[in-house]
């Protein structure tokens, strides 16, 4: 893909998931570059900017591993106008693409740490490509024990269930789901994250990361938690959303102080918001 | 480096042979309604050109033609007929020193290492300038404060300087710093001018300097960038911009501001000017927005021009002090007493970064 140009690249959808259940909100796209087999090269954190043609167009982060060389994966949850539209195409219909853009997660640094993945709803997405290029049978080795905690409003809300049962049986690899309210037949963990981190997660203050992805109250519960248990402002890795609409830190939307969240961003640690103004 | 000393119809005969090889954007005075604005526009025909209208700063600024309003991206690069596909290079005429500085800005922005905006390029590249200035400061400048030089910079060889009170060939001086991107026959004209003093002329701007020194009281106090942090947190941003109706003209006839909307009809995509004055500027699809109120807005403004700006261009602020935004505003908000509640601040707090 050619990284130095506003006009986006012509894409095909190869697959729509419908991920949640009666609200249909969220859906997963998959989608190929046209006359291109292959994926572009991209880090598990970075996005891509999405064009729905004469409707808009909106940055999106990448959900699949780098490892996946076969497909482009988005997951994007109806919420205005580019996504709306998005939701109304289906298998075979053309998209533009382009991207990466921004910074990554900083999975290579965080070799042999132990890794701890916080999400919220759709706040997952993101995170996913950092999960399954750790998990990646490939790469799984080079990292210590993975703890997951993912929060969902309902059973219905559930993002990725092809996914859980390969999850859960990496080794050292353990998997808690939360949703907000009780609810029958529903055998895990109930309540917002925040209040489950010190039960359910054994949170241990050095060796380790913490990635935390959701909504920004999620985030910010989340955090002020971890930072209650002791863990350093530095080990605590979040992704942030702006609007935005080149992705190049030119258009001057994304900015927080003098950083735009496309170029310096979207992945910051907590030790550099911090740092940052709280305007975001 | 030389001067020529031109009267009138000499200035026009200059601007004649010019013609011939550029396609001439200057400043025109144009009646809109009961209004009288002078605006850059391009010369059409020989005929126009007595009408180029030089004494008063234009509302508008070479920006328009670089980062125009609005442009549609994916018919630049097919169609021949547009803009930047012709052959002839683009002269701009006429233009001030605070403008041209905000040219040095935009490429500071869009042709950094890290990505070349080929839009911008293509629209910058084949450019020349003429400067211009007069014994007249323009309303609300305040471009010595960022160290902006009155009378000369560096995008422009050729500066025209006017001495609107003297007659014949002492009415205008011609500074030629270099000549070599010029065709043979304006060389030769310029050449057939008679030859100007330039002590003479620099006795002149420096006496033009002198009176503009007693025309401007404004004071940038505390040094740039400004901390961020505190000035963020600590000024009282409601109270200096509370008038302010969020109309967004400040930043469109700015000639630094260069945010930008992207919009899409059909398969063509647009860039039109976008401004952080409006709340859509960054409101999320969500509702979320990171700036709520105006005043943050406002906050935002300022700080990208006085902190973040230079603090990612090497110290080099984001305003040139032109002051079009304060005699455009529709309710008198002065950028001016903002920096200065700004400097009151830092100044009170005991912790005033480096005083200069």
């Amino acid at each position: 893909m050619q990284r130095d140009d506003y006009l986006p690249k012509e894409a095909e959808i190869i697959e729509v998931i419908q991920e949640t259940g009666s609200n249909l909100n969220i859906k997963t796209f998959h989608l190929r570059l046209k006359g291109n087999e292959k994926v572009f090269d991209f880090e598990p954190g970075q996005f891509l900017m999405l064009t729905v043609y004469g409707v808009g167009e909106a940055p999106f982060g990448l959900a699949s591993s780098p490892s996946d060389k076969d497909k482009i994966v988005i997951s994007v949850k109806e919420t205005g106008k580019v996504t709306a539209a998005l939701h109304e195409l289906t298998v075979g219909d053309e998209v533009g693409l382009r991207g990466p853009y921004g910074n990554s997660f900083p999975v290579e640094e965080h070799k042999e740490q132990e890794l701890v993945f916080i999400s919220g709803g759709i706040g997952l997405a993101p995170l996913r490509s950092a999960i399954d290029y750790v998990l990646d049978p490939g790469n799984r080795e080079n990292y210590g024990r993975v703890q997951m905690l993912q929060a969902f409003r309902s059973p219905e809300d559930m993002l990725y269930d092809y996914d859980q049962p390969r999850w859960e049986e990496t080794t050292n690899t353990e998997l808690k789901y939360t949703i907000d309210k009780p609810c029958e037949e529903w055998e895990h963990c109930v309540g917002f994250p925040h209040n489950l981190i010190k039960d359910e997660i054994e949170c241990l203050t050095s060796g380790i990361k913490y990635y935390v992805c959701g909504p920004p109250i999620m985030i910010k519960s989340v955090i002020n938690e971890l930072l209650d248990i002791g863990v350093k402002p530095e080990d605590i890795i979040t992704t942030l959303e702006m609007r935005m609409s080149c992705g190049l830190g030119k258009c001057g939307k994304c900015n927080i102080g003098p950083h735009y969240v496309c170029k310096d961003g979207p992945v910051f640690s907590y030790q550099e918001l911090l740092e940052m103004p709280d305007e975001y | 480096m030389r001067v020529k000393k031109l009267n009138s119809a000499e200035l026009i005969g200059l601007l004649e042979e010019l013609f011939k090889e550029y396609r001439i954007i200057a400043p025109f005075k144009v009646e809109q309604g009961r209004l009288t604005r002078v605006l850059y526009r391009e010369i059409r025909s020989k005929t126009e050109i007595p009408s180029v209208y030089l004494k008063e700063l234009p509302e508008t600024t070479p920006k328009n033609f670089i980062l125009p309003r609005d442009e549609r991206l994916g018919d630049e690069r097919n169609s021949d007929n547009l803009d930047f596909n012709q052959d002839k290079a683009k002269l701009f005429f006429g233009v001030r020193s605070c403008d041209l500085a905000a040219i040095d800005l935009f490429d500071d922005v869009f042709l950094e290492d890290d990505y070349q905006d080929p839009f911008y390029e293509s629209r910058r590249n084949n450019n020349l300038f003429i400067g211009y200035g007069n014994q007249n400061l323009p309303p609300n400048n305040f471009q010595k404060e960022l160290e902006i030089e009155y009378f000369d910079h560096r995008l422009a060889p050729l500066y025209l300087y006017e001495d609107i009170d003297a007659r014949g060939r002492d009415h205008y001086y011609l500074m030629i710093k270099t000549d070599s991107d010029l065709p043979d026959q304006i060389k030769e004209y310029i050449n057939n001018l008679e030859e100007g003093k330039i002590d003479k002329l620099e006795k002149l701007l420096s006496d033009w300097e002198n009176k503009f020194a007693n025309e401007t009281s404004f004071e940038i106090k505390n040094k740039l960038p400004f901390p961020e942090g505190q000035v963020f947190a600590e000024v009282d941003w409601d109270k200096p911009t509370v008038s302010c109706i969020g109309c967004g003209v400040c930043t469109y006839y700015c000639p630094t501001c260069f945010c930008f909307d992207f919009f899409w009809e059909d398969r063509t995509k647009s860039r039109a000017w976008d401004s952080c004055m409006f709340s859509l500027f960054t409101e999320h699809a969500s509702g979320h927005n990171p700036r709520e109120e105006q005043h943050q807005r406002w906050r935002q403004r300022l700080l990208h021009k006085f902190s973040y700006h230079p603090q990612n261009f090497e110290g080099k602020p984001g305003c040139v002090g032109c002051g079009r935004c304060i005699y455009k505003c529709p309710v008198n908000l002065d950028i001016r007493k903002v920096i200065n509640e700004v400097d009151n601040t830092l100044t009170e707090g005991g912790q005033a970064s480096a005083e200069r």
